[in-house]
């Protein structure tokens, strides 16, 4: 059984790999905003947790990170995708889709 | 790698970069907020609203740092490092606290981890060959015998053939040779050894070398090989002994190598190693004087070495039926289970005293640290209250109490060494395995272990109590009296269980020093004071017919006779303090054995005549035996306890007949009593039976026999006097043991010596710690109810009214400490009587109230300063402050 937790972690592992797949190295801030764009701010998650989950994935070598100037100068970390996080994101997707399929059927299909 | 490895690799090392990912954080949530402060100043908020709606939208900065944290490393680790560095901080801040608390920890475990080194030295089979497991020992057994004895050679020599699961066999047996050529001769112990034993137990010499495979023949050059003991005592330690010639029973042995210290195979200890040669015409199948021990083959179980050697010995029963039927095999490890059961007993009770007393120091810190806790109540209330979660507080007192386990740990071992050093110096001499105890990762593992035991047990408390609801609201203006309720009844508990272990301590000190004094101060029923006595062999070659061991003794005696200061002397075949007694069984002419009946024994002495003179043994009715006796027919002198037992109704003992053995045996004759003497016992009380029957020497003369000796002064100054008298009789005649009878007697009931004086300083720490111990929970009673006494004393209570107060409360509770501790102890006498108690018996009233007179005297002047200090309380300063 999945926790909360793990639920949210999952969603948010996805989104942030997804960013980072369509729109390249990105620094934090840029992802939040991003995340808070597409989603419609219907996820308009405590920002607070976007570091900690990026970390992990940092951490489980999906993601790189290094220090890099933005447009205005000013020093920011930037984080990137590697080939195990394109990977991994791949899966990710299938599986929600295959999990999509299903609830799909459920609800709509007979019994 | 997968992701979870990664992912824990990376947190491990997490844990080294702690500053430079927390700089990362800090900087990344810093440029973070300027990015979303700017977004939303271009959405037209101001400058305030701005910022806050950033930080909303972070959701805090700190709790987004602490989120960091919980992934960046491993968390557990992380806070454990600030626990103990916070925990260190903590235990500066009282040092006072912390350092009694480190040392009654040390003086605790210093005891505990020496004495666990000395159990594990001598009771653990400690065996230093590689792989000692795979090392085992046979023996023979046969259904009548009750115990298994040794292997015959033919029958080693079968087993090493056909077995399949030794790699290599050795064999062995024990003898008693002559060593001279090297200082005075002596008798030792020796064990004739094939040289397969060295390759067998795998152990390499301290010197020199082992034998050779080729000097299991006779015909080899005779060599010898020293134990660490004798070369210690006879050759002082010299290596340059290994090449130098000596003589065993008169035949020269080159010295070829010494063994080190804990080379040891067998039960007794050896002083010399041989070669074994065996004539096979000597060793038939019926002689089972060898023992074999052999090293498994890799792979093989003992249970497997023991159904293959059954079956061999099985095959033997059938092929040699006259000489082996019904014989079996016994096969085990190769460990030292000859431990008396006193030994056991004796290690037993100063395991439990020793354990005793870490308990009484855990609890004397329990309190220190429970009136510690006081202090601290602020301080952990607020950290409570901003969200500390209770197992974090838990986590970091008991890191502070673990901290303190540790600094008590590692002090506690420089004293252990101390205490191994005094135990090792009291200790018997031929306590097993005495050269090889010592503090070794084993013990350093116990310790370990003791250490984490005790500071759960002293910290579990005071922490669970600290951090409880109750604690919680400490903040809030709590009233003293339901608060500190709980808190006493703790600290009352402790005190009472830190009283009564300490009262049964004490209770089985008294005892032990009654009993050690009563066996000092017992009549044995012989003078023992100015009495000397020795040993000597005299080998059949040269002694074979008995006149000429009469002439030998004879000769003896009158040159002491001559000598100044030399009263009497006699010769023995053995003495009181000796050891080797046999019961025989006799027969009184006149009285039929009746059979179904226990037979009448008594312990058999053979004496020449001056014996009873020599040994001050009254003589209470008839006479000695006189020179006239060794030409008449047999006779014989009784003791007044056999008389007593077995010739009650019969009028007079002298001139009856006894026999020894059966009354119808033609072999053995009919002996006349010639006299009745006093009883003799050794210290011990338990070996000699009373009931003693004196032969006379000159009759029945012994080869094995000791002397005694009445000297004027002390007996040992005559030793070299002794010696060369023995030597110009006969010169190639060793003499060993030459000790006097207070030597003897010192020795024998050395290990009552031991126990008692250990008991005795255990004893004397136990009551230290309890009396820290009340000290403590009186002390804090007394601050504790500060205010109190000031209202008492307010309304007019005197400051004698208030110390009886105080007073009262300490002594109920010793008082109840001390009942526990007698029923402790009178239920736990059981096992310690037997052996250990001597002339007392376990509800001995002295000791017991001697230890409850000392107890309540060390409590009393423990609670003393605190009962100063509260008949000096100043009623309106108390009121004021509280």
């Amino acid at each position: 059984m999945t926790t909360k937790s793990e639920v949210m972690h999952g969603t948010l592992d996805l989104l942030v790999l997804r960013t980072l797949d369509a729109l390249g190295p990105q620094h934090g801030y840029a992802i939040a905003h991003r995340i808070g764009q597409v989603s419609r701010d219907v996820l308009r998650l405590n920002q607070g947790t976007l570091y900690p989950a990026m970390l992990r994935l940092e951490n489980a070598g999906w993601i790189r990170s290094k220090w890099g100037t933005t447009e205005n100068n000013r020093k920011a970390r930037y984080y990137s995708i590697t080939g195990s996080g394109r990977k991994r994101l791949q899966r990710e997707v299938q599986d929600w889709a295959q999990m999509a399929d299903i609830i799909k059927r459920v609800l709509e299909g007979a019994f | 790698m997968i992701a979870p490895l990664r992912d824990f690799a990376t947190r491990f090392f997490g844990l080294f970069r702690r500053r430079s990912l927390e700089s990362r954080i800090e900087e990344e949530l810093r440029f973070h907020l300027e990015m979303q402060i700017e977004a939303n100043r271009k959405n037209g908020m101001s400058p305030e609203d701005a910022l806050n709606a950033a930080l909303r939208s972070l959701g805090g900065v700190d709790q987004a740092k602490e989120r960091h944290r919980d992934v960046r490393s491993l968390r557990l680790v992380e806070d454990f490092c600030q626990d103990v560095r916070f925990g260190i901080r903590m235990l500066c801040r009282k040092p006072g606290y912390a350092i009694a608390s480190v040392l009654i920890l040390a003086l605790a475990i210093g005891p505990n981890t020496a004495f666990f080194s000395v159990m594990k030295g001598v009771m653990f089979n400690y065996m230093p060959y590689p792989e000692p497991d795979r090392l085992v020992q046979i023996n023979a057994t046969h259904a009548l015998a009750g115990v298994p004895f040794g292997v015959s050679y033919p029958d080693y020599l079968d087993f090493q053939k056909r077995n399949r699961s030794f790699e290599n066999m050795a064999v062995f047996e024990n003898a008693k040779v002559d060593l001279t050529g090297t200082g005075d001769p002596e008798r030792v112990r020796a064990i004739r050894t094939s040289s397969s034993l060295f390759t067998v137990l795998k152990r390499a010499p301290l010197h020199g070398r082992v034998f050779l495979p080729n000097e299991d023949r006779p015909e080899a050059n005779a060599a010898v090989i020293l134990s660490y003991g004798l070369w210690l005592s006879k050759f002082a330690g010299d290596a340059g002994v290994v090449g130098k010639t000596v003589s065993v029973d008169r035949v020269p042995h080159i010295v070829v190598g010494v063994m080190p210290a804990d080379f040891v195979f067998t039960e007794s200890r050896y002083d010399l190693l041989l070669p074994l040669h065996v004539n096979p015409a000597e060793a038939p199948r019926q002689a089972r004087e060898y023992y074999p021990v052999a090293r498994l083959k890799p792979g093989v179980s003992i249970e497997q070495a023991r159904a293959d050697l059954s079956s061999i010995a099985a095959a033997l029963a059938r092929e040699q039926v006259f000489t082996n039927y019904g014989v079996g095999v016994f096969v085990q490890k190769l460990s030292r289970n000859y431990l008396s059961n006193n030994l056991v007993v004796l290690m037993q009770s100063l395991y439990l005293s020793v354990t005793f007393v870490l308990l009484i120091a855990c609890a004397n810190i329990s309190t220190l640290l429970l009136a510690r806790a006081t202090g601290r109540k602020k301080e952990i209330a607020i950290r409570a209250s901003i969200g500390c979660a209770r197992s974090r507080l838990l986590r970091q007192l008991l890191t502070e109490s673990t901290l303190l386990a540790i600094s008590g740990g590692l002090v506690g071992i420089f004293l252990t060494s101390a205490w191994l050093k005094l135990i090792v110096a009291l200790a018997p001499p031929d306590m097993p395995n005495r050269d090889t105890i010592s503090i070794d990762r084993i013990s350093l593992v116990y310790t370990a272990v003791i250490v984490i035991v005790s500071s759960l047990a002293f910290g579990i408390v005071p922490a669970l109590r600290s951090t409880g609801r109750r604690a919680m609201e400490a903040l809030k203006e709590e009233s003293r009296a339901t608060a500190g309720r709980a808190r006493h009844r703790l600290l009352n508990a402790f005190l009472v269980s830190e009283a009564a272990m300490a009262a049964m301590l004490l209770i089985f000190t008294g005892l032990m020093i009654r009993s050690f004094r009563n066996q000092i101060t017992s009549y044995p029923g012989f003078e023992r004071t100015n009495l000397l006595s020795a040993f000597l062999v005299l080998p059949e070659s040269k002694y074979g017919p008995p006149a000429h061991v009469n002439a030998f003794v004879g000769d003896v005696l009158a040159k002491l006779g001559n000598c100044r200061g030399i009263q009497t002397a006699a010769a023995t075949m053995s003495h009181p303090m000796d050891g080797r007694y046999a019961s025989y069984p006799f027969s009184i002419q006149g009285q039929p054995y009746v059979s179904g009946n226990q037979p009448p024994t008594a312990a058999l002495m053979i004496v020449t005549p001056d014996y009873f003179r020599t040994m001050r043994i009254p003589i209470l009715q008839g006479r000695p035996f006189s020179e006239s006796d060794i030409h008449g027919s047999p006779v014989a002198i009784v003791s007044e306890s056999m008389v007593k037992r077995y010739m009650a109704d019969l009028p007079n003992p002298v001139g009856r007949r006894i026999k020894l053995g059966d009354a119808a045996s033609a072999k053995l004759k009919w002996t006349e009593i010639v006299g009745v003497v006093g009883d003799v016992r050794d210290l011990a009380v338990r070996t000699i039976p009373q009931s003693q029957i004196y032969l006379s020497y000159g009759q029945y003369p012994q080869r094995d026999l000791a002397l005694v000796v009445r000297t004027d002064r002390d007996p040992l100054e005559y030793a070299a006097a002794l010696q060369s008298l023995i030597r110009s009789a006969d010169p190639e005649q060793p003499i060993s043991a030459i000790r006097s009878m207070e030597q003897i007697l010192g020795e024998s009931i050395s290990e009552f010596r031991i126990v008692s004086e250990l008991m005795s300083l255990l004893s004397i720490f136990a009551l230290a710690l309890a009396s820290f111990g009340i000290y403590s929970v009186v002390s804090y009673a007394v601050s504790e109810r500060t205010q109190e006494i000031g209202i008492r004393m307010a309304f007019g209570a005197q400051r004698g009214d208030i110390c009886r107060m105080i007073l009262h409360r300490g002594l109920v509770l010793l008082g109840v400490g001390l009942l526990l501790g007698v029923a402790g102890a009178l239920a736990s006498m059981r096992f310690l009587q037997e052996y250990w108690l001597v002339g007392v018996t376990s509800r001995d009233l002295i000791s017991y109230a001697g230890s409850g007179i000392v107890l309540a005297s060390a409590g009393v002047l423990a609670m003393l300063v605190p009962v100063h200090r509260a008949m000096c309380v100043d009623p309106m300063d108390s009121i004021r402050h509280g």
